[in-house]
């Protein structure tokens, strides 16, 4: 069972990944597609300590080599945040989801795309003042079931 | 709005590099010139020696073979040239319409000399030398004795930044020659460049940075 967490505003520039507990550097994408119906993809790219570019099953594989980092955030910045767990042993019947250490329930499907800014080259990115760029993926939704059977699809971060 | 500006940079770069070829393409062209063959008067007479006389543009197609029978092209004949014209093109020179226009400008000579070299068609020329002292007149006698140097074409060489020498035909037959002179325009385009090179170093600097400490300092992606 591994634990995996994103804590974040919904910027990318506040956005942090922890696996089993500890912040990680030198991620790319993260892409977690869990739902009731049993689909469960969870995969992370990420830039090893050794420079090398890895795509891995977060829950099945073992990812070698990742870059641990110290803490980014205070707890005064930390309590601004928001904070999305998954617990899971690749199996979606052996998934617990959690939001500010709230366990969730009634959870049809969740859908998170985090995928860093694409590295500008050419001349272009000479010139350049964008402090964000234009082409960073976020996304980040989580639908329940209601007790009357309706769904619900809200906003993670 | 951002993309337009990017097309904005990106031409203004495009004409910052047009520029610079253009304002440099003579002088290098020039400056190949200078290195090899032997030290003569003007930097292109060696050309005429060696082969067969004639012109060195005609091609056996367009040109009749023989010199004799047809018309005399008058257009290409070397002989129609001003002494002027060959001398500008010996040394680069730059052509006066008389040279009042020069003294109207820059006054009368400190002195004059006449020297007389042998022109690109082997010809003796009488030059007259007008002197009026400072860089500019070392300069001029440089390009007239054939001792320049490939970094008069770099811009850290004052040199750089001077005109060719002024000709001009005098009604005796001679050609008077003028100290080359101060080129603001030059001296403008190349502090452009210059910025303009030192701009792009700055943004990528600047970027980098931003990079490094801003965005990305509390995020793990990145």
């Amino acid at each position: 069972m591994a634990t995996f967490a994103i804590e974040s505003n919904g910027r990318l520039e506040k956005t942090v990944v922890y696996y089993n507990g500890q912040q990680l550097g030198g991620i790319k994408e993260v892409f977690l597609n869990l739902d009731e119906d049993g689909t469960f993809d969870a995969i992370l790219q990420y830039e090893g300590t050794d420079k090398q570019i890895r795509t891995k099953q977060i829950f099945g594989e073992y990812p070698e080599n990742l870059k641990v980092v110290e803490a980014s955030f205070t707890e005064e910045e930390a309590a601004q945040l928001h904070q999305l767990k998954v617990d899971s042993d690749g199996d979606i019947e052996d998934t617990i989801v959690s939001i500010d250490d709230e366990e969730l329930d009634g959870i049809v499907s969740l859908f998170v795309h985090i995928k860093s800014a694409e590295n500008k080259e050419g001349i272009s990115a000479f010139f350049s003042k964008d402090k964000i760029p234009s082409h960073v993926e976020f996304k980040a939704e989580i639908t329940f079931r209601n007790e009357d059977d309706t769904t619900e699809t809200e906003e993670i971060f | 709005m951002k993309d337009k500006l990017k097309i904005v940079r990106i031409w203004a770069l495009l004409f910052l590099s047009i520029v610079t070829l253009l304002l440099l393409a003579p002088d290098i062209a020039e400056a190949r010139g200078s290195f090899g063959g032997s030290r003569s008067f003007g930097r292109s007479f060696g050309r005429s020696f060696g082969g067969t006389r004639g012109l060195r543009r005609s091609s056996p197609g367009t040109m009749p073979r023989s010199s004799f029978g047809r018309q005399r092209n008058m257009t290409t004949s070397p002989m129609r040239m001003t002494p002027s014209q060959r001398a500008a093109s010996s040394f680069g020179g730059r052509r006066l319409n008389s040279s009042g226009d020069y003294t109207a400008k820059y006054g009368t000579p400190r002195r004059s000399q006449t020297i007389s070299r042998t022109g690109s068609q082997g010809m003796p020329q009488n030059y007259v030398v007008h002197n009026y002292g400072g860089y500019g007149n070392g300069l001029m006698m440089g390009y007239m004795m054939g001792h320049t140097s490939w970094m008069w074409m770099m811009p850290f060489h004052p040199a750089f930044y001077y005109t060719r020498p002024y000709y001009a035909d005098n009604p005796n037959g001679t050609v008077s020659v003028y100290p080359p002179t101060f080129d603001w325009g030059k001296l403008f385009f190349t502090l452009l460049i210059a910025g303009a090179i030192i701009y792009i170093i700055y943004s990528i600097i600047r970027n980098k940075r931003r990079m490094k400490q801003g965005y990305y300092s509390q995020s793990s992606f990145g």
